[in-house]
């Protein structure tokens, strides 16, 4: 029975959390949205291009914020057999690989104009681009297995192994040479940025958390439910 | 006008800056609609599943008399959605 009660406590929990995150998602895009596109100036240097920043770092943020957590629930699916833990990660990697993949693609875009190239295999940009393979790896070991207890191990193992490459991200720009530009907002000595591109960014950064937690919630459920079906049918075929 | 134009010019670097917005918006609409989809296409079995076989929280008339019609449902997948959003 402790298998379905907890399932059933995210449910209940979830019905009430939806609308909210669905709602806010809506709202702090179109703030975000409206102060990075329009209310907002442009950089002195770069000129416009600096609105793809809006994109771009809460992309990043969202991409390695959402490896974390499928870490995490990898390691307390692996300890304590929570019965969520595994759906929650696998739910998360699609979300996660699909943050990163905006990222990649707006950082390129960004590169072209400021840089000069689309691409450099520097440590930042080469780490990143690991980050959306051990996404894509970890999604594909879901699909490997027949036996979904025996995915969800092998799944954990890949995601917690491919969580050293979190910090190396975070530091790449500290331990290498490389184009991209350094840390600006958590510098230790406070943030770097203008208030007036904050703004929009800090918006842009919570409307993607919004929506990675509402689109969780489809994902999850649809998780749980799949599960049930799977036992409904094996239990139909056993009579 | 003008204030319109220079907005969707973006300072001559309109070929950078909207690419890199629309590729956010169509990659996370894609997602959001193929989760909530995959959300409701589930519920939707479950409950035709469920439907097709009442005996198993409920009065048990014939044991092991739900087994037909679930193998039946399972076969053609004709069974029709009760609760859509269940």
């Amino acid at each position: 029975m402790h298998r379905f009660a907890n399932p059933a406590r995210f449910l209940r929990i979830t019905d009430a959390v939806l609308p909210w995150s669905a709602a806010l998602t809506i709202v702090l895009l179109a703030l975000g949205l409206y102060y990075g596109l329009w209310a907002s100036p442009v950089d002195y240097q770069q000129g416009a291009t600096v609105r793809i920043m809006y994109i771009h770092v809460p992309a990043a943020w969202m991409g390695m914020m959402i490896y974390s957590l499928m870490a995490i629930a990898s390691a307390v699916a692996l300890i304590w057999r929570h019965p969520l833990a595994d759906l929650i990660a696998k739910a998360a990697a699609p979300i996660g690989a699909s943050f990163t993949f905006i990222c990649l693609v707006s950082g390129s875009l960004w590169g072209a104009p400021t840089w000069g190239t689309w691409w450099v295999w520097d440590a930042r940009l080469t780490s990143v681009l690991i980050l959306f393979f051990l996404y894509l790896g970890y999604i594909a070991i879901w699909q490997a297995f027949d036996d979904p207890t025996r995915a969800a191990r092998a799944a954990a193992i890949v995601a917690l192994v491919g969580f050293v490459n979190i910090p190396i991200i975070k530091f790449s720009v500290d331990w290498w040479n490389t184009l991209h530009q350094g840390e600006s907002l958590f510098t230790g000595h406070g943030s770097e940025i203008d208030p007036t591109m904050l703004r929009p960014l800090i918006l842009m950064a919570l409307a993607f958390t919004a929506y990675f937690i509402t689109v969780l919630i489809y994902r999850v459920r649809a998780e749980i439910i799949a599960r049930k079906l799977r036992v409904l049918r094996l239990s139909a075929i056993e009579g | 006008m003008t204030a319109l134009r220079a907005f969707f010019s973006m300072g001559g670097y309109a070929a950078y800056v909207w690419p890199a917005f629309a590729t956010a918006a169509v990659v996370l609409s894609v997602l959001l609609l193929a989760s909530r989809r995959r959300w409701r296409a589930n519920a939707a079995a479950l409950a035709s599943l469920q439907a097709a076989r009442p005996g198993r929280r409920g009065t048990r008339a014939t044991p092991g008399g739900g087994a037909t019609p679930v193998a039946a449902s399972l076969a053609g997948d004709t069974a029709p959605a009760v609760h859509r959003d269940a």
